[in-house]
């Protein structure tokens, strides 16, 4: 059984659609990404799942229970981090911890507040007052109330925002561990090469749709790769190129770039040593997660501008 | 409930560790001085002009008066003159001798009240001035009283703490304890909204309607807590200065008024102006509370009063988003509906709920005298209770339904 399923999910606010009939499943022990420009609807989609935002048509059920009319069941196995980890500033962790404890009704709420802590590192600051903590540190207790009531599914927007280089390699091997211990994870973030070594599926939202749902290698693989060739003249290597059809530009000095998928390499190479183009090196250009995203993105980016989505989802 | 509980807990850990709270109780410490102060200045002057040593010097005074008289002329107006001043050396002299004796002979005073007072009502059956009738009826029900539960009246020239107490309430209940009151609970929910920490709170798996009612119980508590402790400190530093006299003197409450048009008397000008309304009090329901039972009553109606403050200022924190904003409205509700109400003449005023926040005067009467209506303590209740729980209710509704979407 899915951990979230979300069946034709939409939402209105006033007249915006912000969120256009988005249907997706989150598996178990996997870490599903949410990419997309901002006001594509992420976040008003993460508010939906976690219970904030109300859809207006369509159903969301976290391990079946339907969020709406059975929302404690519902919620019971969910923990989230919103946004920015607030946490009350006035209180110490402990506090902080014992406060999410009493609403979760988490039975040995004490042992297992230790046991959060020590897992996010808290130890020895957890009596500190939390308006003394640093940001990484507020991250670790966000993390630690998403986990206190041992949740099927972490809901985790835009967890890496303000996290230093070494914090956030911290945090995407700790949502790593917990995917393999059978968590499932959603994350969103507008940091793509984030969410390309954290996640194992990706969808990709465009104005309130779902414009791609795939895993994250095929999103790789799948679309149009090229190969990148140093040579003795570029230019004479285009134009010999172009000339049989295929469809090359100058990259940088000595390197041109054809488009081709792997299988035409060889024929490739071989039309070049027959026009007398000498060949230093041949590499295939596997194309990053960004640039699939943007070629994804891009052809829509001109009547994005003009669609109502903007602006209210990604507050 | 165990839910509700664990949200009132929560709530309760999260009042108690505000700066507001802590701003509140400074604030209630400094109400409790400002009427430490006033009341000692107060008493001071009580003492300048109210002892025996003063009242021998008035004598002293009239009898100088007297003498300056007699060396005038005799006409009837230096006779009335001389005739009043010996009636007031008389009372002074009397006002000494009860001061020196501790108020001995004060069955007999009472006695002679009685009968002067009987007197009075009879004249004024026999004017048909039914507002001195009544009142001439009240102040036996008073008398009567003191002399069958053997209570005896102040001594000259002392103050009841009790009475200064009632009438600094009647300020207080106005402008400070809302004041108290909307400081401590207008961002109650707006205040989570600001900060963004509504979030984590919503995504529990505990109904909105529980958060939001645990909340709401958090406030009542510590609006009461604070309240009560305001009223006691100021009864105890009124005790303090003022001494504890007067305690068992009665209080007449409930008493019902209606309101009639007095005739003309004659030898008046006709009156073309609006119709002069003047009170008529039945004491058919009229209790007679000593004064300290009335002041422990009277508290727990003031707080009351303040439970609905807190709760229009409850509403206003789950209406608005912005921390600074609820405590604004609700304070601009609180302190501009207190004014407009003193200022307004309309019958409305009766379904506002800054009209019965003093409900020692719905209590005793005071407000219907003020308003020329029969408004009872009943109807002070009714009407907070009324808008208590419209606030109530349109916040539950409004923040069970709404999206959180940015916060």
């Amino acid at each position: 059984m899915s951990v979230l399923t979300l069946e034709h999910v939409s939402k209105t606010i006033g007249r915006r659609l912000i969120v256009d009939d988005v249907n997706m499943a989150v598996e178990p022990g996997e870490v599903y990404g949410f990419l997309g420009p901002n006001g594509a609807g992420k976040t008003t989609t993460i508010r939906m799942i976690v219970g904030l935002i109300r859809p207006t048509k369509g159903s969301i059920r976290v391990m079946g229970h339907d969020i709406s009319r059975d929302r404690r069941a519902a919620l019971s196995h969910v923990g989230a981090i919103v946004e920015n980890p607030e946490t009350y500033s006035y209180l110490t962790a402990r506090q902080n911890l014992v406060h999410y404890a009493r609403l979760a009704g988490i039975p040995h709420a004490k042992r297992r507040i230790e046991e959060v802590v020590d897992l996010v590192g808290l130890t020895g600051r957890v009596d500190d007052k939390v308006k003394r903590y640093s940001l990484g540190m507020r991250q670790r207790l966000g993390v630690a109330q998403a986990l206190l009531a041992n949740p099927k599914l972490l809901v985790l927007d835009e967890p890496t925002n303000g996290l230093d280089p070494a914090g956030i390699r911290e945090f995407r091997e700790m949502i790593r561990n917990l995917a393999q211990g059978g968590m499932s994870v959603l994350v969103s973030s507008h940091l793509l090469s984030e969410i390309q070594m954290m996640c194992d599926r990706v969808a990709i939202l465009k104005g309130g749709r779902i414009i791609a749902q795939r895993s994250v290698s095929s999103l790789v693989d799948g679309t149009a790769s090229a190969a990148m060739i140093r040579v003795s003249n570029e230019n004479a290597a285009v134009r010999v190129l172009k000339d049989r059809q295929w469809d090359a530009e100058v990259s940088a000095a000595h390197v041109i770039r054809v488009r081709t998928d792997g299988s035409a390499i060889p024929k490739l190479i071989r039309d070049l040593v027959r026009a007398e183009i000498d060949i230093y090196a041949v590499e295939p250009a596997r194309e990053s997660l960004e640039e699939a995203f943007l070629e994804l993105t891009d052809d829509k980016l001109a009547s994005s501008s003009s669609t109502p989505a903007g602006g209210v989802a990604n507050a | 409930m165990l839910e509700l509980a664990s949200v009132f807990a929560n709530e309760w850990m999260k009042l108690m560790r505000r700066k507001r709270m802590w701003v509140a109780a400074v604030l209630g410490a400094f109400v409790v001085g400002l009427f430490a102060l006033s009341t000692y200045h107060d008493h001071q002057e009580q003492l300048r002009y109210n002892s025996p040593s003063a009242w021998q010097q008035q004598v002293a005074t009239l009898k100088q008066d007297i003498a300056q008289q007699k060396a005038q002329k005799m006409t009837d107006q230096t006779k009335a003159q001389i005739q009043a001043d010996n009636q007031q050396i008389k009372s002074l002299q009397g006002q000494i001798a009860a001061y020196q004796n501790g108020n001995e002979n004060w069955r007999q005073n009472v006695r002679d009240e009685i009968t002067q007072t009987k007197q009075d009502e009879k004249m004024a059956a026999a004017e048909h001035d039914s507002t001195t009738m009544s009142m001439d009826q009240g102040s036996l029900l008073r008398l009567n009283y003191q002399l069958a539960h053997d209570v005896p009246p102040l001594v000259p020239g002392e103050q009841s703490a009790y009475q200064e107490f009632t009438s600094f309430i009647s300020v207080a209940t106005q402008i400070f304890l809302p004041l108290l009151a909307v400081i401590l609970v207008a961002d109650m929910v707006s205040g989570e909204t600001t900060s963004g920490t509504i979030k984590l709170l919503l995504i529990r798996p505990v109904s909105r309607f529980k958060i939001l009612f645990g909340k709401w119980l958090a406030s009542m508590a510590a609006t009461a807590a604070l309240t009560v402790a305001v009223c006691v400190a100021l009864l105890l530093v009124g005790c303090g200065i003022l001494g504890t006299g007067g305690a068992k003197l009665p209080e007449l409450v409930g008493t019902r008024y209606t309101f009639v048009q007095q005739p003309q008397q004659s030898g008046q000008v006709v009156n073309t102006g609006p119709a002069q309304l003047d009170p008529v009090a039945h004491y058919a329901h009229t209790l007679i509370l000593p004064e300290w039972q009335f002041v422990v009553y009277g508290i727990l109606l003031t707080t009351l009063a303040m439970l609905v403050v807190a709760t229009i200022a409850f509403l206003c924190s789950a209406l608005f988003k912005s921390a600074m904003a609820s405590t604004a409205v609700a304070l601009g509700v609180v302190i501009i509906g207190g004014i407009s109400v003193s200022f307004v003449h309309s019958k409305v005023v009766v379904a506002l709920f800054p009209t019965h926040l003093n409900l020692f005067s719905n209590w005793t009467g005071a407000l219907a005298e003020q308003l020329k209506m029969s408004v009872t303590l009943t109807t002070g209740l009714v009407v907070l209770a009324a808008w208590g729980i419209v606030c109530l209710i349109a916040s539950l509704l409004y923040f069970t339904r709404k999206d959180v979407l940015n916060a």
